[in-house]
C-alpha cells in the first residue's frame, strides 16, 4: 500500500506561481511558465500528473510533469526507462529527466519529470483534421506499424498506448510521450503502475501484468482503426462519437465483440483489408494477453510510394489529362513541335504566265478597239480591267497552288466550327458534373446529420433503458448493502466483546498518575479519583451538555455508561484523556495475547443466521436483472438494425450518386477529348494553310503584271 | 458493475455543492488563527472548483468533463451562490466556470524556503463565491432544490456516472428533517448507479477532524451522526482510492467529513487512463 499523499494539480498550480522558490533546477527557477486566462500556470492534465509548459532564460521549452499520485519505485522505473530507450535510436522518442527532488510544495520535495516540450497534437484530432485524406492517414498507420515494431524488437511496452499519448508532429512523425507505465526489461518483476485507457485495452487485462505483451491488443486496434479511416472515412461518422475518447470501438465493444454493432459493421465491411484486420482483432480480444501476436502490418497498406495505389475503394475523380481544354498544363512544353511545312509559292510555269499575260494584252486590245469602233463612251474603257480581272482571276483558279490549297481552308473552317461547338457542349458537361458533385457534398452532410441525430437517440433511449434498471435494483441493492453492513457490524462487535476483556485487563494495570499526561497533575488526578477515573479503563469518551449559558459543560462519559462533570476538566483536558485512553487501547490491542479474529465458528455462526435472508434478497434481484436484461437485448438489436438500415440506404444512396458522378464525368471526358482532338486538328490545318500565305490573286496578279 | 461509467465530453456528469449559509455559520472554529464557518466552506468551495478545472484541463482549454452547480442556502431562501458572471446560474458548463470567477484574489503566502525558512510570496487564486451567512438553515429546501437539478440532469443524461451532491455545513437544519429529502436524492439512479450524496461537516463541537468514517462512533454530536448517516457509502474504486491516502476504510465507509479536507472528492473520479489498485 501506498501511504505518501501527493500534492493535488491545483497545489501545483498554486506552487509553480513561484518557480525561483518551487524548483530545486536552477535552469527552472529562472524559467517562465506558461500562464493561462487568469494569469496562473497553465496545466494539462492527466488522470495521474498534471503537465506545465516552462520557457528557460536561454528560450529552451520544457514539459515539466508534476505527479499526483505515489507510484511505488518511480525513480528506479525510470532509470531503468531512461537507460534501456538510450540503446533505441528512434524519432518517436521524447527526452526526459528525472529530478526525484525537483519541486518543492508546502514545504516537502517532490519528483518532477523534465521533458523535451513535443511540438504536437494528439492523434484523435490529427485523423479528424486528415480524414478523406487516404495517403496521408496510410501514412501514418505504417508509420505506428514502424512504432510497435521498434517496441517490440527491443522488449519495451509503453502500458498505454492511446491518442493522448500519441502525437503526430506537424512533418507527420508520431512522437510517443507519456512513459510511466512503461516496461523494459529491467523492470520485470514489479506491478504495473496502470491499466490503460479503457477504450484500448484487451477484457483480459486484468492490470496485474507487468511485462512486454502489455501493448499487443492496443496495437492491432490502433492499426486497424487508422487503416480503416484511411480506408472509408466514412466509418468515422458512423463510429466514432463526437468528442468521445475513443478511435472506433470502446470498451462495450471489447467486452462483447459479436453482439456489438459497431464491430459487425466492421467485420461486415465490403473492404477486404477491413474486414480482415477487424475479423483478427474480433478473435484477439478473447485471447490471453500474452497470447496475442505482435503487429503485422498488412503487406502493401501504406508504403510510401504506392500509398492508395491498389487499395480499396477510390473515389472517382476526374483525370488530370481531362481538366482543361487542349493539353493538360502539366504536359505544355513538352511536347515536340514538328517542323513547320516548307512554303509554297508559285511554280514557275513560263508558259502558263505567257499565256496569262497574251490573254490580258489581247483582251486589252480588243477592248481598246471596240470602244474606239463603236464610239461608245471613253468610260466604257474601264470594262477592260473589269474583264482583265475575270480573266486572270478564272486563270489563277486553275493554278495547282490555289487549287491545292481550297479543300484545306474548307477543311479548316468546318473543324474551327466543331472545335467551338465542343467547347460549348464541354463546358455544359462540366457543369452538370459540378452540380452532381455539389449535390453528392450536401447529401453527405445531410447523412452524416441524419446519423448522428440517429446515434443520439439512441443513445438517450438505451441509457433511460439503463437507466430504469438501475432505478429498479437500487431499492434490492439499498436492501443487501443494510443486511451486509448489518452482518460486519455484528462481527465487529463479537469481536470487540471477545478482545474487550482482555482490553478491560490491560487498561486496567495501567494507572493515571501526575504528568502521565501533560497539562493533568496532582490535584486533576485527585478529583478524576473521586469521580472513579484513575484507569483508562474506567473512562470511555467525553461529551458537551448544553446549559443553555454561552459555553456548553463537558461531561466525562464512564465505562458503565454514565457520565460526570469533573471540576477543573474542561474541552482540551478531556480531549488529553480520551486520547491518553485510545494509546492505551491500541497498546492493549497490539499485544501478542489478542485474538485479531473471530474463532471460525462463531464467524460462521453469525454469518450463517445472515445468509439465508441474504439469499433471498440476491435471488430476488437477480430475477428483476434477468427480466431487464431480455429487454435490453432485444432493444440493442433493434437499434443495430435501425442503424444498418439507416447506413444501408446511405450507401445505397452514395453508390447511386456515385454512378451518376462516374457517368458525369465519362461525358465530359468523351466530349473533353472531341474537343481536344478538334484543336489538334485545327492547329494542324492552321500549320498547312500558313504553308500558302503566298498564295494569293493578288500576288498572282503583281506576277503576271510586273514578272515580280 | 456500478460507477464505473466514463465521465468524458459525450458522457458528462454533475456536481452540486449545497452552501449553507445561514447566521450560524459566522461562528467561528477553532485553530490557530480562527475563521468563521462561513469562510472555511466558501474556501473549500473555491478549492473544490479549482481543483475540478485543473483536473479537466487539456491543452486547448478546460474540458466539460462535468457541470456544477453551486447552491446557497440561508436567509430562507435557496438559490445560486455564484458571484460575478455566473451569478443565478444553476448548473454551469466547467469551462465556463474555469474562465468566470468572481474575481481573482492576490494573496500573500509565507511558504518553506527549502532550507528551513520562510519568505512571504504572492499567489493568485480565482474566487466564485465570498462568505454569506444570515437567516435560517432550509436545508431540506436545498436538498430537495439539489434533487430537482439532478433529476433532471438525469432525464437528459441517463447513462453518465452517477451525480454527486455534495453538501457542505454546520449541520443545524431549522425546515425539518434533512434525512428524508436527503433519502430522496440517493433514490435517484443514473443507468451507472445511485447518486452520491456526501456531506462536510463543519463544526465547533471539537473533536478530532474525521475522514470517510465507516462508523457514527467516535462522531462528536447528533448534527454529526445525523449527516453521517445520510451520506452514501463510498464506491469501492472511491474506497480503495482513501485506503492509498492512508485512511482505513470497510464497506461501511461513507462520503462523510468532519472538520477535514473534502478536496480529495475530486481525486475520486477517474478521467481517462485508470490507475492499478495499489491496495
Ligand atoms: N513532453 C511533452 N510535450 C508536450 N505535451 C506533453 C508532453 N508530455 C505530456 N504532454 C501532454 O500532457 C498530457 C498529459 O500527460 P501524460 O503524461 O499523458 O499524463 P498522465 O500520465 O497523467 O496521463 C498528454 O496527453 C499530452 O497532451
Amino acid at each position: 500500500m501506498s501511504t505518501r499523499r501527493f500534492p493535488s494539480g491545483s497545489e501545483y498550480v498554486e506552487a509553480l506561481q513561484n518557480p525561483t522558490l518551487c524548483f530545486t533546477d536552477a535552469e527552472l527557477r529562472s524559467a517562465t511558465l506558461q500562464v493561462d486566462k487568469l494569469g496562473r500556470p497553465k496545466p494539462i492534465s492527466g488522470n495521474f500528473a498534471s503537465v506545465f509548459s516552462v520557457q528557460t532564460v536561454s528560450g529552451r521549452r520544457y514539459a515539466i510533469k508534476c505527479f499526483t499520485r505515489d507510484i511505488p519505485d518511480q525513480e528506479k522505473r525510470y532509470r531503468a526507462v531512461s537507460e534501456h530507450l538510450n540503446t533505441v535510436p528512434h524519432r518517436w522518442k521524447m527526452g526526459f529527466d528525472y529530478q526525484p527532488s525537483g519541486i518543492m510544495v508546502g514545504g516537502q520535495r517532490f519528483p518532477i519529470l523534465r521533458m523535451e516540450w513535443v511540438q504536437a497534437i494528439s492523434l484523435i484530432r490529427w485523423i479528424e483534421d486528415h480524414l478523406g485524406d487516404q495517403a496521408a492517414l496510410l501514412d501514418l498507420a505504417r508509420r505506428f506499424a514502424e512504432l510497435a515494431a521498434d517496441l517490440h524488437r527491443v522488449g519495451i511496452a509503453h502500458g498505454d498506448l492511446q491518442h493522448g499519448n500519441l502525437l503526430v508532429a506537424a512533418d507527420g512523425t508520431l512522437k510517443l510521450v507519456d512513459y510511466d507505465g512503461m516496461y523494459v526489461p529491467a523492470l520485470a518483476g514489479l506491478p504495473a503502475t496502470e491499466r490503460g485507457h479503457r477504450h484500448y485495452q484487451s477484457p483480459n487485462r486484468t492490470g496485474a501484468e507487468f511485462g512486454p505483451e502489455l501493448d499487443r491488443f492496443s496495437v492491432w486496434l490502433i492499426y486497424l482503426s487508422l487503416v480503416t479511416v484511411a480506408l472509408d472515412p466514412t466509418l468515422w461518422q458512423v463510429l466514432h462519437e463526437r468528442d468521445g475518447e475513443h478511435l472506433l470501438l470502446t470498451d462495450e465493444d471489447f467486452a462483447n465483440m459479436t453482439a456489438s454493432a459497431r464491430v459487425t459493421a466492421l467485420v461486415g465491411h465490403q473492404a477486404v483489408d477491413i474486414k480482415r484486420l477487424a475479423t483478427y482483432v474480433t478473435d484477439l480480444a478473447s485471447q490471453p494477453l500474452p497470447a496475442l501476436p505482435p503487429l503485422t502490418p498488412l503487406p502493401g497498406v501504406g508504403l510510401p510510394s504506392a500509398a492508395g495505389a491498389h487499395t480499396g475503394p477510390h473515389p472517382v475523380a476526374p483525370s488530370p489529362a481531362a481538366t482543361s481544354a487542349g493539353l493538360p498544363t502539366w504536359m505544355s512544353g513538352h511536347i515536340p513541335v514538328p517542323p513547320p511545312p516548307p512554303l509554297v509559292t508559285f511554280q514557275d510555269h513560263q508558259a502558263a504566265l505567257l499565256l496569262a499575260r497574251l490573254a490580258l494584252l489581247g483582251l486589252s486590245l480588243v477592248v481598246g478597239l471596240v470602244v474606239w469602233l463603236s464610239g461608245l463612251p471613253e468610260v466604257a474603257a474601264l470594262l477592260g480591267p473589269l474583264l482583265g480581272i475575270g480573266i486572270t482571276r478564272a486563270l489563277y483558279a486553275l493554278r495547282p497552288e490555289p487549287r491545292a490549297r481550297k479543300p484545306i481552308a474548307s477543311r479548316l473552317e468546318a473543324v474551327r466550327r466543331r472545335t467551338r461547338k465542343t467547347l460549348r457542349i464541354a463546358a455544359h458537361a462540366e457543369k452538370e458534373r459540378d452540380k452532381i458533385q455539389m449535390d453528392n457534398a450536401k447529401r453527405a452532410d445531410a447523412h452524416a446529420k441524419e446519423l448522428q441525430a440517429l446515434k443520439d437517440r439512441q443513445r438517450q433511449n438505451l441509457g433511460t433503458y439503463d437507466r430504469q434498471t438501475a432505478q429498479q435494483l437500487n431499492p434490492h441493492d439499498n436492501q443487501i448493502q443494510a443486511l451486509v453492513s448489518r452482518k460486519s457490524e455484528d462481527l465487529r462487535r463479537a469481536l470487540d466483546e471477545l478482545q474487550r476483556e482482555k482490553v478491560d485487563a490491560y487498561l486496567r494495570r495501567i494507572t493515571l498518575r501526575a504528568g502521565s499526561i501533560s497539562g493533568i497533575g496532582d490535584t486533576t488526578v485527585a478529583r478524576l479519583a473521586v469521580s472513579g477515573i484513575s484507569t483508562p479503563a474506567d473512562l470511555v469518551d467525553f461529551d458537551y451538555v448544553s446549559t443553555g449559558y454561552q459555553n456548553p459543560e463537558i461531561h466525562l462519559i464512564l465505562a458503565n455508561g454514565s457520565s460526570v462533570r469533573v471540576p477543573g476538566v474542561g474541552e482540551s483536558r478531556a480531549a488529553s484523556l480520551v486520547a491518553w485512553r485510545n494509546i492505551h487501547v491500541q497498546g492493549a490491542l497490539r499485544q501478542p495475547n489478542m485474538p485479531n479474529a473471530l474463532p471460525a465458528p462463531q464467524r460462521n455462526a453469525i454469518e450463517a443466521r445472515f445468509s439465508a435472508e441474504e439469499r433471498v434478497l440476491k435471488d430476488r434481484r437477480a430475477q428483476v436483472e434477468r427480466g431487464r436484461q431480455k429487454g435490453r437485448s432485444d432493444l440493442v438489436r433493434q437499434q443495430a438494425d435501425a442503424l444498418r438500415q439507416l447506413t444501408d440506404r446511405h450507401s445505397a444512396a452514395v453508390q447511386t450518386a456515385a454512378q451518376s458522378l462516374q457517368n458525369a464525368n465519362q461525358r465530359l471526358a468523351t466530349v473533353r477529348a472531341e474537343h481536344h482532338s478538334a484543336v489538334q486538328e485545327e492547329r494542324a490545318l492552321t500549320r498547312q494553310i500558313a504553308a500558302y500565305r503566298q498564295i494569293s490573286y493578288g500576288r498572282y496578279l503583281r506576277t503576271v503584271l510586273i514578272g515580280r | 458493475m456500478p460507477y464505473t461509467a466514463e465521465i468524458s465530453r459525450s458522457n458528462p456528469t454533475c456536481f452540486v455543492f449545497l452552501v449553507d449559509q445561514s447566521a450560524s455559520m459566522s461562528d467561528p472554529i477553532g485553530g490557530e488563527v480562527p475563521t468563521s464557518k462561513a469562510s472555511v466552506v466558501s474556501d473549500a468551495i473555491n478549492r473544490l472548483l479549482t481543483e475540478l478545472s485543473v483536473k479537466c484541463a487539456k491543452e486547448e482549454g478546460v474540458r466539460d468533463y462535468f457541470h456544477v452547480a453551486v447552491v446557497g442556502y440561508g436567509h430562507n431562501n435557496v438559490g445560486s451562490a455564484f458571484g460575478g458572471a455566473l451569478a443565478g446560474r444553476d448548473l454551469v458548463p466547467l469551462s465556463q466556470i474555469a474562465d468566470n470567477p468572481a474575481r481573482v484574489e492576490e494573496r500573500t503566502k509565507k511558504i518553506p524556503d527549502g532550507a528551513g525558512g520562510l519568505v512571504e510570496s504572492t499567489v493568485r487564486f480565482p474566487i466564485w463565491m465570498d462568505p454569506v451567512c444570515n437567516g435560517g438553515t432550509p436545508m431540506r429546501q436545498a436538498l430537495e432544490y439539489a434533487h430537482r437539478l439532478v433529476d433532471r440532469w438525469l432525464g437528459e443524461h441517463p447513462a453518465c456516472f452517477p451525480p454527486i451532491v455534495l453538501n457542505l455545513t454546520d449541520g443545524e437544519a431549522n425546515d425539518g428533517d434533512p434525512t428524508v429529502p436527503a433519502a430522496g436524492i440517493c433514490s435517484l439512479t443514473s443507468a451507472d448507479g445511485a447518486v452520491l450524496l456526501f456531506n462536510l461537516h463543519v463544526s465547533d463541537a471539537g473533536g478530532s477532524p474525521v475522514t470517510f468514517p465507516d462508523t457514527e462512533a467516535g462522531l462528536p454530536d447528533n448534527y454529526a451522526r445525523t449527516l453521517f448517516g445520510m451520506s452514501s457509502l463510498l464506491p469501492s474504486h472511491m474506497r480503495s482510492y482513501t485506503a492509498q491516502e492512508g485512511f482505513t476504510v470497510s464497506d461501511s465507509t461513507r462520503g462523510f467529513v468532519y472538520n477535514a479536507d473534502i478536496t480529495s472528492v475530486v481525486q475520486f473520479l477517474d478521467i481517462g487512463t485508470r490507475a492499478t489498485d495499489l491496495r
